[in-house]
């Protein structure tokens, strides 16, 4: 073996180690990634428990039933002079096999179920996010703010040039190059990132300007549909600062693969800062109007904010 | 119709294409008219379903 | 009925018809037209199937190197409504053509004309639909679910629904026909718990496909006039909701998927005891097993909408209801392990199909489990995670079930022994490939890849690579197959018996191997003992 070779063999298995132990070391999603990730909000934990713990009870039953399976596959074969046996009826295992799944289930709905309660209960929200799917980009106007609302802080918020011209068919050009920092963020950053306070209830109301798309940020833990028409509401409290990338959930035609969402989460100093910028710009004269025509968004807001960066 | 005695070793459950016994051939008319009742309901049950799927519609209106 | 069997100098074509064209183009016969079914199913198989490469060389590596986002769009699309309506379905009809009659005993179908035109309406259909892709606006892309509003952005949705209304059609008159044949054609003494599993699975399917399929053809029906009628039951602009045509969609989806599952149960329960030379385990619980599911799966349509804002209330009941389905599909995992316990088991292709049938349709299950519960599918929902689940209880359970069955009847279809050696190279490279292909996905749909999508992060890339040359070797596989059904239908020299099995019981093993064109003209006498459950009272 190469040098080279045993270079990358090497991280090849650190990876797949991070990636079975380690987990929050890097950035999600990251190579030879196993499992769900952890979250960074108050609620991610939800999904992640159950995604372990339903996984933890298939593991253990299909060790049991196929391994009475290839037992049976052992001790039964006809080359080992095993003669068939005549019955074809147990009620006493019949009625074991049926109750014990029951119970399990009854566990596991009732996890469940204490995550639906806690995940539809948008009340008490200290922020509220209006986030608009498009053909093929999303719209965050912001609503709301420790009780005082905000006006004319909204903005499109599509894939970044560089994955962009990555992308065209022919391009020539290499997604592993494609990177902030360490990070590769092909097809996974935006010109203008959702800037959000942590520590801090935000109530998103989702809805579709064109088709059904859906807003998915992993580390938050859930997606919801955006839908034309209809308004859906949900919530997040990030606890830590920091990146989050998501994609869109829902095929909504061509480009549907190519419109990322990514969170910035900032400390909440930082956040206030950052919202009083925005509402500074958009007072001013020359700033063009938050509400302006969705699909033709003057080129200099698109371009006044630099692609989201790490922390 | 079970236990018929004196069956072959080996049965092959054919015969001329013609048959010729009036037990055959009652049996054979009312397998018709079986099937002809059968097909009647199946075939409402298809037309009330696809017009649920409009039903549907209206009541969540 | 002492004149049943006196006949011993059947041929190959007793009694069909000489022309070509006569034989297959205007044919009544049950097993002529199961064997079209059959045929038309493997076709648009390989069709389906070279869709499914194309979509896996494009995943190949991040960055798009083959096609535009749009096309790739439209083969997704087009991959799941040729594999569903056109390779699964048709495959399942025609062994329920070839198989019913001969496992009650009735001469033929219940209606033999209409028989004829359920089969020849498909090819109708699938020609209709597969031309869009030739067409200046392309197929249809926007998923086999064609979801309102995207789906009436698109140019071919007229031809989309006017085949789906054909294949709906196809499929009802099918469905009625296999209920009239064995509600009134079994022969006297096949009582119906005397019946095969396989039997009784394809009774209680048709229901399901009686029920649905009107569903699905009001839904399309509804998209074709919101798009050209200027009806508004979908656009939200004109009051209407795109949430309705997914409730609508999923009830009749949800059946579907198992429409495309219960005969492949009823298949395995038939393979297994054969081999296992032991009768089935817990006949009467496998019969209400599959009819408990049936009934279950009419009301647990909306977990495949948990993303799209439903009530709490809704979501919680439609949790419960899709976890009950996990018992009777326990228990039924569960009796076929308990049939082969104390049996005496051997190992020829259709078994070996069949215990990779039971392992790798329980992991489907698992994983059907785990997206039913609500907070959980937050985030498996339209990720690769739901890929590799309905792949898994598709793939490895409906067509390995297909797959079996097609090893396990063959030589009473045709007369000649398949090769054996051959049949297990492709058992081999199809179990191994198949895994190499379908598992990478749950780490990828878990670690956060959207499905439907043509490019992706880095991150996914090895995985993604991974899967895509399973993909190709998994799809190379299946040429054996093909080698092995010709050969074995048209080359062989080995002869079938008539019991084909040392352990198969059953009406279909007592004709001669290949059966004759006609059989059980009149009514055969039925022993129970030569019933694979002739004595059950379990
Ligand atoms: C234990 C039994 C099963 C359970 C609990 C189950 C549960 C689910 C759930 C909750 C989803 C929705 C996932 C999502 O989109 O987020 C789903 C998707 C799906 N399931 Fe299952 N499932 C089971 C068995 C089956 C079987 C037997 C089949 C077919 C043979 C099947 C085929 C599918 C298909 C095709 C989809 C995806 C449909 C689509 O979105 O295109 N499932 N299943
Ligand atoms: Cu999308
Ligand atoms: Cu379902």
């Amino acid at each position: 073996m190469t040098s080279g070779g045993i270079r990358r063999s090497f991280t090849a298995w650190a990876a797949l180690a991070l990636a079975l132990f380690g987990g929050v070391a890097q950035a999600d999603p990251h190579p030879y990634q196993l499992n769900m990730q952890r979250g960074a909000s108050t609620w991610s934990q939800v999904p992640y428990d159950l995604n372990n713990i339903s996984l933890g009870v298939c593991v253990v039953i299909g060790i049991l039933v196929f391994g009475a399976m290839f037992i049976a596959m052992f001790r039964f074969r006809k080359s080992r002079g095993a003669v068939a046996e005549k019955w074809s009826h147990n009620t006493m295992l019949e009625i074991v096999w049926t109750t014990i799944p029951v119970i399990i289930l009854i566990v596991l709905a009732y996890l469940a179920t204490g995550g639906i309660t806690s995940w539809s209960d948008t009340t008490g929200s200290q922020m509220t996010v209006k986030v608009t799917g498009y053909q093929w980009k999303w719209r965050y106007d912001y609503v709301d703010y420790l009780g005082k609302p905000i006006s004319k802080v909204g903005f499109m918020s599509k894939l970044d040039t560089q994955s962009d011209q990555t992308r065209q068919l022919g391009s020539g050009m290499d997604p592993y190059a494609v990177k902030v920092g360490d990070e590769n963020t092909y097809l996974l950053n935006v010109d203008k990132p959702l800037v959000v306070p942590v520590d801090t209830k935000i109530r998103f109301v989702i809805t579709g300007a064109d088709v059904i798309h859906s807003w998915w940020v992993p580390a938050l833990g859930w997606k919801l549909d955006a839908i034309p028409g209809i308004i859906n509401a949900a919530w997040t409290n990030i606890k830590e600062p920091g990146t989050y990338r998501g994609q869109c959930a829902e095929l909504c035609g061509q480009d549907h693969g190519f419109m990322p969402i990514v969170v910035v989460a900032k400390s909440k100093p930082d956040f206030a800062k950052w919202l009083a910028e925005q509402e500074a710009q958009s007072a001013a004269p020359a700033a063009a109007p938050a509400a302006a025509s969705t699909a033709a968004a003057p080129a200099a807001e698109q371009t006044a904010t630099a692609p989201a960066t790490a922390k | 119709m079970p236990e018929a005695a004196g069956r072959p070793e080996k049965p092959i459950h054919m015969t001329q294409p013609k048959m010729q016994h009036a037990a055959i051939d009652q049996y054979d008319a009312e397998r018709r008219k079986g099937v002809r009742r059968t097909v009647k309901i199946l075939v409402v049950i298809a037309a009330a379903f696809f017009l649920v799927s409009f039903v549907q519609i209206v009541l969540m209106k | 009925m002492s004149h049943a069997a006196t006949h011993d100098h059947h041929d190959d074509h007793h009694g069909a018809p000489k022309s070509f064209f006569q034989r297959w183009f205007m044919s009544t016969n049950h097993k002529d037209i199961g064997t079209l079914y059959l045929v038309f199913a493997l076709v648009m198989f390989f069709i389906g199937g070279s869709f499914a490469m194309l979509i896996r060389a494009e995943l190949f590596t991040p960055g798009m190197q083959l096609m535009q986002p749009y096309f790739f769009n439209q083969l997704t699309t087009m991959h799941a409504l040729v594999m569903i309506f056109g390779a699964i379905m048709p495959a399942f009809v025609g062994l329920g053509n070839w198989m019913i009659p001969l496992m009650v005993g009735a001469p033929d179908m219940a209606l033999p004309r209409m028989n004829n035109l359920s089969f020849w309406i498909l090819p109708f259909a699938f020609t209709l639909m597969l031309s869009t892709l030739f067409m200046a606006g392309g197929g249809p892309a926007g998923g086999w679910t064609m979801y309102p509003p995207l789906s009436l952005q698109s140019d071919s949705l007229a031809y989309v629904v006017f085949a789906v209304h054909l294949m709906g059609i196809s499929s009802i008159m099918g469905a009625i026909n296999i209920i009239a044949t064995i509600l009134n054609m079994r022969a006297p003494g096949m009582e119906l718990l005397k019946m095969p599993v396989f039997v009784w699975s394809w009774l209680i399917t048709a229901f399901l496909l009686i029920a649905v399929m009107p569903v699905l053809a009001g839904a399309v029906t509804m998209l074709l006039t919101d798009k050209y009628f200027g009806t508004n039951f979908f656009n939200p602009g004109g009051g209407g909701d795109p949430v309705l045509y997914q409730h609508i969609f999923w009830f009749f989806g949800h059946p579907e998927v198992y429409i495309m599952i219960l005969p492949a149960f009823g298949i395995i329960s038939e393979i297994i005891p054969t081999f296992a030379r032991k009768p089935i385990f817990g006949y009467k619980a496998m019969v209400f097993a599959i009819a408990s599911i049936a009934f279950l799966s009419f009301i647990v349509w909306a977990h495949h909408m948990f993303a799209v804002g439903l009530p709490m209330g809704a979501e919680i009941f439609f949790m419960y209801a899709t976890m009950l389905i996990a018992v009777p599909t326990g228990v039924k995992v569960f009796n076929w392990v308990s049939t082969m316990w104390g049996g005496s088991m051997t190992f020829e292709t259709p078994m070996l199909f069949a215990i990779a049938f039971v392992i790798l349709f329980t992991i489907g299950g698992f994983s059907g489990l785990m997206l039913a519960l609500v907070p959980a599918d937050f985030q498996y929902h339209d990720t690769y995670f739901v890929v590799a689940h309905f792949h898994y209880v598709l793939v490895t359970g409906a067509l390995f079930a297909i797959i079996a069955a097609t090893y396990y009847w063959l030589p009473k279809w045709s007369g000649r022994m398949y090769s054996e050696f051959w049949a297990k190279m492709h058992f081999w490279n199809s179990v191994i490939w198949v895994n190499v292909l379908f598992f990478p996905q749950h780490f990828l749909g878990l670690a956060g890849m959207p499905r439907r999508i043509p490019d992706y992060n880095v991150a996914f890339a090895n995985f993604n690579m991974i899967s895509s040359i399973g993909g190709f070797l998994f799809g190379a596989s299946q040429l054996i197959f093909l080698g092995v059904l010709i050969h074995g239908v048209w080359f062989s020299k080995k002869k079938a018996t008539d019991r084909v099995w040392e352990g198969a019981k059953g009406l279909e093993w007592t004709v001669p191997s290949p059966a004759p064109h006609h059989t059980f003209d009149v009514p055969p006498v039925i022993h129970d003992d030569e019933l694979a459950h002739g004595h059950v009272n379990d």
